[in-house]
């Protein structure tokens, strides 16, 4: 394969494995409290909260990720808001993935019981209070593997901000097949540095999975 | 009556074996390329889709229409006597290589740059097109000559000549890479990137799309276009010389040119690229 | 171009009938690779099970590694490999087995739990009748396990349909790809992508509230513990 200077072609790949992880590290770190917000939202008592968080939820799950990365990158400057390519795909994804945290925040709330919460209420507790030490902690137990695939989704999904021109790992494995033609030497190598980071991640989530449901049964 | 019938009856036989007798088949030798394709009955040729005067589909009609698609008409024309029997397919800067290479395609007419590097991956044909690789900015812009490309945010598209180019002459530059010209345009449309850099032929076909925009006449680098080819096909690639040499002398180029392009003066270039074209 | 003319670009009907065959297209190519995904699924699914152990093995290093990596890079593996084995397939059908392999992995794994869903029991049971492996799998497992499936199956459905549009970036003349190429021909990126994203919207929204109706009379609802049971296959 026609690769001068091994090295320089790998530090190159992993300039932008270090974007990667960077994008993926802000997209979890805004998009976990923003999706739990929504999450909560849907399950409020008021009725305009749901109603708000079910749209919210519902169209972004429901259009292909591509499209928000298009729309702030091409579409916003139109309207006079330009916004660096990184931040136009840490926006996308977070919205994009807060969608999907809301979902399970939501799923984890209903189903804890409804005993448990009546009990509770009944004690003296009020609604906050009944959330706070009954609800929560039992839906984020259970929402926690779910949680650790919403990461690894995460992961995958950056690889989509290549198309806005974001340095990352695909983007840069992209250029460096285009200037030395070795297109299965790179993207073998750009599916390792994945990899790498995925499998450990996925492993966590099983692991965690077969524990949970251990104590379900 | 009967001298009516028989007259009728020549110029009936003339029409049928009219074309047989016009156009010589061009003939190959038999199991190669050029054979496969006069066995087939048309040819093949890979144009791009998002080229404006070159080879660009026309999103209302969805018609390809171009300079390259034209010549490709009547590659089709010299090889079958007809300019339908041809049959085009869409092709990207990421794509045009690998489809030649694994022969999806018989030829390649899309605005490609002959480089040592690609020549070491496909064969080339004589050039066809002499463009250069420019810079473009909005009409308003600060920037007036190439120095200040240096600090400029350059958008260009992956897999084309221009990003090279500009890792090599601007290194400080920032560059916005993204995956088509058209995209590129539009990172420079909406004011992402100060500075556009592509064939001229690119920005022809971009200032055909919106007014607003200016072109530093200074050439970056020279880009002659050619036609790609699979190796190991020289039959093909001798055919398809001749057919461009006898493109630009019966002038049919200037013509064609002149149809899709509209620039009356330009010249053929000549056949053979000066070695300090070619990067 | 102010805003009606943007509009009006948009809303022209040759316009609006070039998007409508990227639709066509993105339907075509969704619902080819889910009817082979769910074929080549259900193969890795069996063998994964299947007790002979290297293939198994095989089985499960193929899926682990799939599903780890962006449908993205899998996609355009994938697309230069059908080059380099020459195939001349066509971006259509490369795109197609580009995203079957991604998706099969995916859809393996959701097989292997339906399968692994069905009690024991049963499998031991159909077993003790005479049944071998795949004949027990056939005739009593599989037809069960299909059933309670389908929400996942539908979910992955409408994860292909927005991966389609991926096919956008390597020449692929779908639906986002056509919405690029309206949009920087007549430079109204918000009203075509807007347009687009709401063609998507309809098509997946209703996809997935027939998974959730179908999640509804399959799972037993009575046990709140089903739902917790299902994997916790939420995919992004």
């Amino acid at each position: 394969m026609s690769s001068p200077g091994i090295s320089q072609n790998l530090s190159f790949l992993l300039e932008g494995f270090k974007v990667t992880i960077q994008l993926t590290a802000l997209c979890t770190a805004l998009s976990l409290p923003l999706g739990a917000l929504v999450g909560l939202a849907r399950a409020a008592p008021i009725k305009l909260l749901r109603v708000a968080g079910t749209a919210y939820v519902e169209f972004l799950r429901n259009i292909p990720p591509l499209i928000l990365l298009f729309f702030f990158f091409f579409g916003l400057p139109s309207t006079g808001v330009t916004i660096d390519d990184f931040e136009c795909g840490v926006l996308a994804l977070t919205l994009y993935t807060s969608a999907f945290v809301a979902e399970i925040v939501r799923a984890g709330i209903a189903a804890v019981e409804r005993g448990q919460v009546d009990a509770v209420r009944s004690l003296g507790f009020g609604y906050f209070g009944a959330l706070r030490y009954v609800v929560l902690p039992q839906a984020l137990a259970m929402a926690l593997p779910a949680m650790g695939n919403v990461i690894v989704g995460i992961v995958k999904n950056t690889a989509l901000v290549a198309s806005i021109g974001v340095t990352d790992l695909m983007h840069q494995g992209e250029v460096l097949e285009s200037h030395t033609f070795a297109t299965f030497s790179t993207f073998t190598t750009v599916a390792l540095l994945y990899l790498a980071l995925i499998v450990p991640m996925s492993s966590a989530v099983a692991v965690l999975d077969r524990r949970r449901m251990r104590k379900v049964r | 009556m009967r001298l009516r019938m028989t007259m009728l009856m020549i110029a009936a036989l003339a029409l049928f074996c009219g074309p047989a007798f016009g156009q010589p088949k061009p003939s190959f030798p038999p199991g190669s390329l050029g054979d496969k394709i006069v066995q087939r009955g048309f040819v093949i040729v890979g144009v791009r889709y998002d080229i404006p005067l070159y080879g660009f589909q026309n999103p209302k009609s969805g018609q390809v229409e171009g300079f390259e698609v034209d010549i490709a008409k009547e590659l089709a024309r010299s090889l079958f006597g007809a300019p339908d029997k041809l049959e085009l397919r869409q092709v990207v800067s990421r794509t045009r290589i690998p489809m030649l290479q694994e022969g999806v395609v018989d030829v390649v007419i899309a605005n490609l740059t002959q480089t040592k590097a690609r020549m070491q991956e496909i064969d080339f044909t004589d050039l066809y097109n002499l463009a250069g690789m420019q810079a473009m900015v909005a009409d308003s812009s600060p920037i007036k000559t190439l120095a200040d490309l240096k600090t400029a945010t350059i958008a260009v598209a992956k897999g084309g000549t221009g990003e090279q180019a500009m890792h090599e002459l601007y290194p400080e530059a920032k560059l916005i890479q993204l995956d088509s010209h058209g995209d590129s345009f539009q990172a420079l449309v909406s004011r992402r990137a100060t500075v556009f850099v592509a064939d001229d032929t690119t920005l022809q076909g971009m200032q055909e799309k919106l007014k607003g925009f200016r072109v530093i006449p200074e050439r970056l680098t020279f880009e002659p276009h050619a036609m790609g080819v699979a190796k190991g096909h020289p039959e093909w690639v001798a055919y398809l010389n001749s057919f461009i040499t006898e493109l630009k002398s019966s002038g049919k180029w200037k013509e064609l040119y002149r149809k899709n392009v509209g620039e009356s003066t330009r010249e053929p270039p000549p056949g053979k690229p000066d070695p300090k074209w070619l990067r | 171009m102010d805003f009606a003319a943007r509009i009006a670009a948009l809303l022209d009907p040759d316009i609006l009938r070039f998007l409508g065959g990227g639709l066509g297209l993105t339907l075509v190519v969704a619902l080819g690779t889910i009817a082979l995904s769910l074929i080549g699924g259900t193969a890795l699914a069996l063998v994964r099970l299947s007790p002979w152990r290297p293939a198994s093995l095989a089985a499960a290093a193929y899926v682990e590694t799939i599903r780890s990596l962006p449908s993205f890079l899998v996609l355009i593996y994938v697309y230069f490999a059908t080059y380099r084995a020459r195939l001349d397939v066509g971006t259509v059908a490369a795109v197609i087995l580009g995203l079957t392999v991604y998706h099969s992995a995916k859809i393996a794994e959701v097989v292997r739990g339906g399968i692994q869903s069905i009690d024991r029991g049963q499998t031991e049971a159909a077993r003790a009748l005479g049944l071998g492996f795949m004949q027990a799998m056939a005739s009593v497992v599989l037809p069960q396990a299909y059933r309670r499936m389908l929400p996942p199956l539908v979910s992955e459905l409408v994860l292909c349909i927005k991966n389609t549009s991926i096919g956008s970036i390597v020449g692929l003349n779908e639906l986002l790809r056509r919405g690029t190429i309206v949009y920087q021909q007549y430079f109204n990126p918000i009203e075509v992508l807007t347009l687009i994203a709401l063609i998507y919207w309809g098509l997946c929204f209703s996809l997935s509230r027939v998974a959730a109706r179908l999640e509804g009379s399959v799972v037993q609802r009575a046990e709140r513990g089903a739902l917790l049971r299902a994997p916790a296959a939420v995919e992004l």
